[in-house]
Protein backbone atom coordinates (compact mmCIF):
# COMPACT_ATOMS: atom_id res chain seq x y z
CA UNK A 1 0.00 0.00 0.00
CA UNK A 2 2.86 2.46 0.77
CA UNK A 3 6.05 3.05 -1.61
CA UNK A 4 8.65 4.17 -0.18
CA UNK A 5 12.14 5.37 -2.21
CA UNK A 6 15.44 7.05 -0.89
CA UNK A 7 16.19 10.84 -1.25
CA UNK A 8 19.77 12.00 -0.02
CA UNK A 9 19.72 10.83 3.93
CA UNK A 10 15.43 11.28 3.35
CA UNK A 11 13.35 7.81 2.77
CA UNK A 12 10.12 9.35 0.72
CA UNK A 13 7.27 7.54 1.50
CA UNK A 14 4.26 7.78 -0.23
CA UNK A 15 0.57 6.42 -0.18
CA UNK A 16 -0.69 4.98 -3.09
CA UNK A 17 -3.94 6.31 -4.92
CA UNK A 18 -5.20 3.13 -4.83
CA UNK A 19 -4.32 2.34 -1.57
CA UNK A 20 -5.91 6.17 -0.37
CA UNK A 21 -8.79 5.25 -2.32
CA UNK A 22 -9.29 1.97 -0.45
CA UNK A 23 -9.00 3.22 2.57
CA UNK A 24 -11.49 5.85 2.28
CA UNK A 25 -14.04 3.56 0.82
CA UNK A 26 -13.35 1.09 3.50
CA UNK A 27 -14.07 3.97 6.30
CA UNK A 28 -17.16 5.11 4.05
CA UNK A 29 -18.66 1.35 4.41
CA UNK A 30 -17.82 1.32 8.35
CA UNK A 31 -19.11 5.34 8.94
CA UNK A 32 -22.42 4.31 6.80
CA UNK A 33 -23.03 0.98 8.91
CA UNK A 34 -22.31 2.82 12.03
CA UNK A 35 -24.35 5.71 11.63
CA UNK A 36 -27.54 3.57 10.45
CA UNK A 37 -27.35 1.04 13.49
CA UNK A 38 -26.94 4.80 15.78
CA UNK A 39 -29.72 6.15 13.98
CA UNK A 40 -31.93 3.08 14.83
CA UNK A 41 -31.18 2.40 18.64
CA UNK A 42 -31.56 6.76 19.20
CA UNK A 43 -34.91 6.85 17.47
CA UNK A 44 -36.27 3.75 19.66
CA UNK A 45 -34.65 4.78 22.56
CA UNK A 46 -35.71 8.19 22.71
CA UNK A 47 -38.14 8.96 26.16
CA UNK A 48 -39.25 11.66 24.57
CA UNK A 49 -40.55 9.73 21.13
CA UNK A 50 -44.36 9.52 21.38
CA UNK A 51 -43.74 5.98 20.13
CA UNK B 1 -3.35 16.57 2.61
CA UNK B 2 -5.93 14.60 1.82
CA UNK B 3 -9.57 16.29 2.35
CA UNK B 4 -11.53 15.22 5.81
CA UNK B 5 -14.33 12.28 5.33
CA UNK B 6 -18.02 14.26 6.21
CA UNK B 7 -20.86 12.67 6.72
CA UNK B 8 -24.24 13.47 8.05
CA UNK B 9 -27.31 12.24 8.37
CA UNK B 10 -30.95 12.99 10.30
CA UNK B 11 -32.20 11.20 13.40
CA UNK B 12 -35.51 11.50 14.65
CA UNK B 13 -34.82 12.90 18.65
CA UNK B 14 -33.69 15.52 20.56
CA UNK B 15 -29.87 16.35 20.44
CA UNK B 16 -29.44 15.88 24.46
CA UNK B 17 -30.67 11.61 23.64
CA UNK B 18 -28.59 11.53 20.44
CA UNK B 19 -25.60 12.76 22.54
CA UNK B 20 -26.30 10.25 25.02
CA UNK B 21 -26.70 7.59 22.95
CA UNK B 22 -23.89 7.89 20.89
CA UNK B 23 -21.29 8.28 23.99
CA UNK B 24 -23.03 5.93 26.87
CA UNK B 25 -24.23 3.50 24.42
CA UNK B 26 -21.31 3.45 21.87
CA UNK B 27 -21.57 -0.46 23.02
CA UNK B 28 -24.81 -1.30 21.28
CA UNK B 29 -24.84 0.73 17.76
CA UNK B 30 -21.08 0.26 16.81
CA UNK B 31 -20.62 -2.61 14.58
CA UNK B 32 -18.81 -5.36 16.78
CA UNK B 33 -17.05 -6.62 13.84
CA UNK B 34 -15.05 -3.56 13.63
CA UNK B 35 -13.20 -3.86 16.78
CA UNK B 36 -9.46 -4.24 17.11
CA UNK B 37 -9.84 -7.99 18.41
CA UNK B 38 -13.14 -8.55 16.60
CA UNK B 39 -14.39 -10.13 19.38
CA UNK B 40 -15.32 -7.42 21.92
CA UNK B 41 -16.95 -7.96 24.89
CA UNK B 42 -16.97 -4.56 25.77
CA UNK B 43 -16.70 -1.06 24.29
CA UNK B 44 -16.49 2.00 26.65
CA UNK B 45 -16.13 5.72 25.62
CA UNK B 46 -15.38 7.60 28.71
CA UNK B 47 -17.10 11.02 29.76
CA UNK B 48 -15.29 14.44 29.51
CA UNK B 49 -12.64 15.79 28.11
CA UNK B 50 -9.23 12.70 28.86
CA UNK B 51 -11.88 10.33 28.82
CA UNK B 52 -10.94 6.47 27.18
CA UNK B 53 -12.37 4.88 24.70
CA UNK B 54 -11.90 1.38 24.53
CA UNK B 55 -12.45 -2.41 24.28
CA UNK B 56 -12.63 -5.25 26.59
CA UNK B 57 -12.54 -8.69 25.23
CA UNK B 58 -13.86 -11.49 27.00
CA UNK B 59 -10.45 -12.13 28.97
CA UNK B 60 -10.19 -9.17 30.35
CA UNK B 61 -7.57 -7.92 27.82
CA UNK B 62 -8.47 -3.61 26.70
CA UNK B 63 -7.67 -2.16 23.57
CA UNK B 64 -7.53 1.18 23.25
CA UNK B 65 -9.11 3.23 20.63
CA UNK B 66 -8.68 6.52 21.43
CA UNK B 67 -9.23 9.71 23.99
CA UNK B 68 -11.77 12.28 24.26
CA UNK B 69 -10.71 15.57 23.48
CA UNK B 70 -13.86 18.06 23.24
CA UNK B 71 -16.61 17.03 25.63
CA UNK B 72 -19.65 19.79 25.29
CA UNK B 73 -22.86 17.91 25.72
CA UNK B 74 -25.35 17.79 23.70
CA UNK B 75 -23.97 20.16 20.86
CA UNK B 76 -20.26 18.44 20.08
CA UNK B 77 -18.01 15.75 20.71
CA UNK B 78 -14.66 15.19 19.79
CA UNK B 79 -12.33 12.42 19.79
CA UNK B 80 -8.94 11.17 18.91
CA UNK B 81 -9.10 7.54 17.37
CA UNK B 82 -6.16 5.04 16.56
CA UNK B 83 -8.17 1.92 16.76
CA UNK B 84 -5.47 -0.41 18.89
CA UNK B 85 -2.45 1.07 16.72
CA UNK B 86 0.33 3.71 17.27
CA UNK B 87 -1.24 7.19 19.35
CA UNK B 88 0.99 9.01 17.65
CA UNK B 89 -0.24 8.26 14.22
CA UNK B 90 -4.48 8.71 15.39
CA UNK B 91 -6.82 10.09 13.34
CA UNK B 92 -9.58 12.63 14.98
CA UNK B 93 -13.09 12.55 14.79
CA UNK B 94 -15.49 15.35 15.61
CA UNK B 95 -19.41 14.70 15.72
CA UNK B 96 -21.44 17.76 16.06
CA UNK B 97 -25.08 17.48 17.38
CA UNK B 98 -26.98 20.25 15.73
CA UNK B 99 -30.93 20.60 16.75
CA UNK B 100 -33.80 20.78 14.24
CA UNK B 101 -36.52 21.28 16.15
CA UNK B 102 -37.52 19.74 19.43
CA UNK B 103 -37.26 16.16 17.91
CA UNK B 104 -34.92 15.91 15.26
CA UNK B 105 -30.99 15.99 15.15
CA UNK B 106 -28.62 16.54 12.28
CA UNK B 107 -25.30 14.38 13.30
CA UNK B 108 -22.42 15.67 11.35
CA UNK B 109 -19.48 13.37 11.36
CA UNK B 110 -15.70 14.83 10.39
CA UNK B 111 -13.28 12.32 10.24
CA UNK B 112 -9.48 14.05 9.66
CA UNK B 113 -6.15 12.49 9.08
CA UNK B 114 -7.19 9.02 8.34
CA UNK B 115 -5.15 8.88 5.42
CA UNK B 116 -2.51 7.54 8.35
CA UNK B 117 -4.54 4.40 8.55
CA UNK B 118 -2.96 4.31 4.98
CA UNK B 119 0.32 4.73 5.82
CA UNK B 120 -0.06 2.77 9.18
CA UNK B 121 -1.21 -0.35 7.69
CA UNK B 122 2.23 -2.02 6.91
CA UNK B 123 3.06 -1.24 10.65
CA UNK B 124 -0.52 -2.68 11.65
CA UNK B 125 0.06 -5.94 9.74
CA UNK B 126 3.43 -6.28 11.06
CA UNK B 127 2.35 -5.50 14.78
CA UNK B 128 -0.93 -6.32 15.22
CA UNK B 129 -1.84 -8.81 13.30
CA UNK B 130 -4.99 -9.54 14.82
CA UNK B 131 -6.57 -6.21 14.55
CA UNK B 132 -5.29 -6.21 10.81
CA UNK B 133 -6.60 -9.19 9.80
CA UNK B 134 -9.83 -8.72 11.25
CA UNK B 135 -10.22 -5.66 9.06
CA UNK B 136 -9.40 -6.76 5.88
CA UNK B 137 -12.05 -9.09 4.61
CA UNK B 138 -13.97 -6.13 5.31
CA UNK B 139 -11.78 -3.70 3.13
CA UNK B 140 -11.71 -6.46 0.80
CA UNK B 141 -15.31 -6.95 0.73
CA UNK B 142 -15.94 -3.31 0.19
CA UNK B 143 -13.47 -2.85 -2.51
CA UNK B 144 -14.70 -5.90 -4.58
CA UNK B 145 -18.40 -4.64 -4.11
CA UNK B 146 -17.18 -1.34 -5.26
CA UNK B 147 -16.27 -2.62 -8.73
CA UNK B 148 -19.35 -4.51 -9.58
Amino acid sequence: MVTERAQGTRRIYHLRDEGMRAVQAYLEGIWGEAAARFRLLAENTDPKSPR
Amino acid sequence: MTAPLKFSFDVDCSAEHAFSVWTSRIDTWWPSDHTVSGEAELVVLQSGVGGRIFERTSDGVEHDWGEVTHWNPPTRLAYLWHLGGDRTAATEVEVRFVARGVATTRIEIEHRGWEQLGEAADQWRDRNRVGWDTLLPHFVAHIERGEQ
